[in-house]
């Protein structure tokens, strides 16, 4: 069980990672992640009502017809998502105000629909939960690696905290669209390095590895 | 026919049911979350006032609500008026108005007026423009200097100032300023002998 739940997480942070790996939701990636704090609420924000979404569809799945299966599903998640909004402006005003438009337009990423109808109306609730909470953390993580890069060297700020001092002068362009797809594009390519890497090393590591049955030299009469 | 019907209803019901199902449990945390919003937005009402006055954050000012103009025609977007004092001091005028013209909704705006009819600051209650584009115009210095001190007069004659990019919401915050001045002269000619 732990096992599955790791390789679950696995999954979700680096091998099908939403934004890095399945380059998905990037619109709203993009435009957020101005400051860490904003992509922090993001974050948190599509985990939340990708694990209700996710839940939901799961427990509803053999009573959803295949025919309007992809209407219910939105309305699923546009229920959650309007939740979502109502209990973060009661709650977390400065967070509801910093999100602004985008967080009713969590509706329309595609990380949400794609996970309830790949995964959700196909299995167990239990592991939609986690198979949620693992995208989320991978999406969550994506979005603060990009806001960080982004707010470090486009302000020279991280939480709002000045880093580098008065002196900085802060990379323009890391602030604005062209420089979120650059930093993005940038993320994107390293995973893949990364991926292609770990793949390799494997498959050296099986190659190197004896197998059982095969006898040495030393072992025959 | 028979069969149709049966099919169409083994389609329609589900979603009948899920949509009760999500507007219930929509319900239930509105019910939660309702008095917890208009809480926080009396808050940010209470603080927004504070600062259009300069008011130091312990000092709690008499807001009391003025009656709009009923035999005469409301500017479009005069949502309430406000008379501001602290004690017997009164502050001004404060005029809750809504900018149209914006990309998204119109934009709910407060501005403060003084007994003369000048404007003393302003700031943004609501907008639904785009972060890092349309906001440009709320969070710009020159737009919000640039009304200060201005009477209605000084607003209607000069063309509104624009943003690149920003277009629609710098017209948005003009209308918005404009309306709050008209609606000052309106209750002051309701009031006959002037603010």
């Amino acid at each position: 069980m732990f096992k599955t739940i790791l390789k679950q997480f696995k999954e979700g942070v680096f091998d099908k990672n939403p934004l890095l790996v399945q380059i998905l939701g990037v619109c709203a990636s993009l435009a957020i992640t101005t400051s860490v704090s904003n992509a922090l609420y993001m974050g948190l924000a599509v985990t939340a009502v990708l694990v209700c979404s996710n839940l939901f569809v799961s427990l509803l799945r053999k009573f959803i017809p295949q025919q309007v299966r992809i209407a219910a599903y939105i309305v699923i998640i546009s229920g959650f998502v309007t939740i979502v909004e109502m209990l973060m402006k009661a709650y977390l005003p400065s967070a509801a105000e910093k999100l602004g438009i985008f967080l009713p337009l969590i509706v329309v990423n595609c990380i949400i629909l794609g996970r309830a109808e790949a995964y959700a109306s196909q299995n167990a609730p239990l592991p939609s939960i986690i198979d949620g909470l693992a995208m989320g953390a991978g999406f969550t993580i994506a979005l603060l690696l990009l806001g960080a890069i982004r707010e470090l060297f486009g302000a020279g700020t991280l939480f709002g905290i000045s880093i580098f001092g008065q002196s900085y002068t802060p990379i323009g362009i890391l602030s604005s669209p062209p420089g979120a797809f650059i930093v993005l594009g940038c993320l994107i390519a390293l995973m893949q390095y990364l991926k292609k890497r770990l793949s390799v090393d494997e498959q050296h590591a099986k190659k190197e590895e004896p197998k059982p049955n095969e006898q040495t030299k030393e072992d025959t009469p | 026919m028979k069969g149709k019907l049966l099919n169409l209803s083994k389609i329609a019901l589900p979603l009948v049911v899920i949509c009760t199902l999500m507007v219930a449990l929509i319900a239930a945390v509105n019910h939660f979350t309702a008095p917890v919003i208009y809480e926080n937005e009396k808050e940010l009402f209470n603080q927004s006032i504070k600062d259009l006055f300069g008011l130091p954050r312990n000092e709690e000012p008499t807001v009391d609500p003025l009656q709009l103009p009923e035999n005469e025609p409301l500017p479009s977007g005069a949502l309430a008026a406000y008379a501001v004092s602290i004690g017997e001091k009164p502050l001004g005028y404060c005029m809750e108005v809504t900018g149209s013209g914006a990309y998204g909704e119109d934009l709910r705006m407060l501005v403060a007026i003084d007994g003369e009819g000048r404007i003393i600051d302003l700031c943004c209650l609501v907008s639904s423009e785009t972060p890092g584009k349309g906001d440009k115009v709320l969070n710009d210095v020159f737009f919000s200097t640039h009304y200060l001190g201005r009477t209605v007069d000084e607003i209607t004659s000069a063309d509104p100032p624009i943003l690149s990019g920003s277009t629609k919401t710098a017209t948005a915050l003009y209308n918005a300023v404009d309306c709050a001045l008209a609606l000052y002269q309106a209750l002051t000619v309701q009031k006959g002998d002037g603010a």
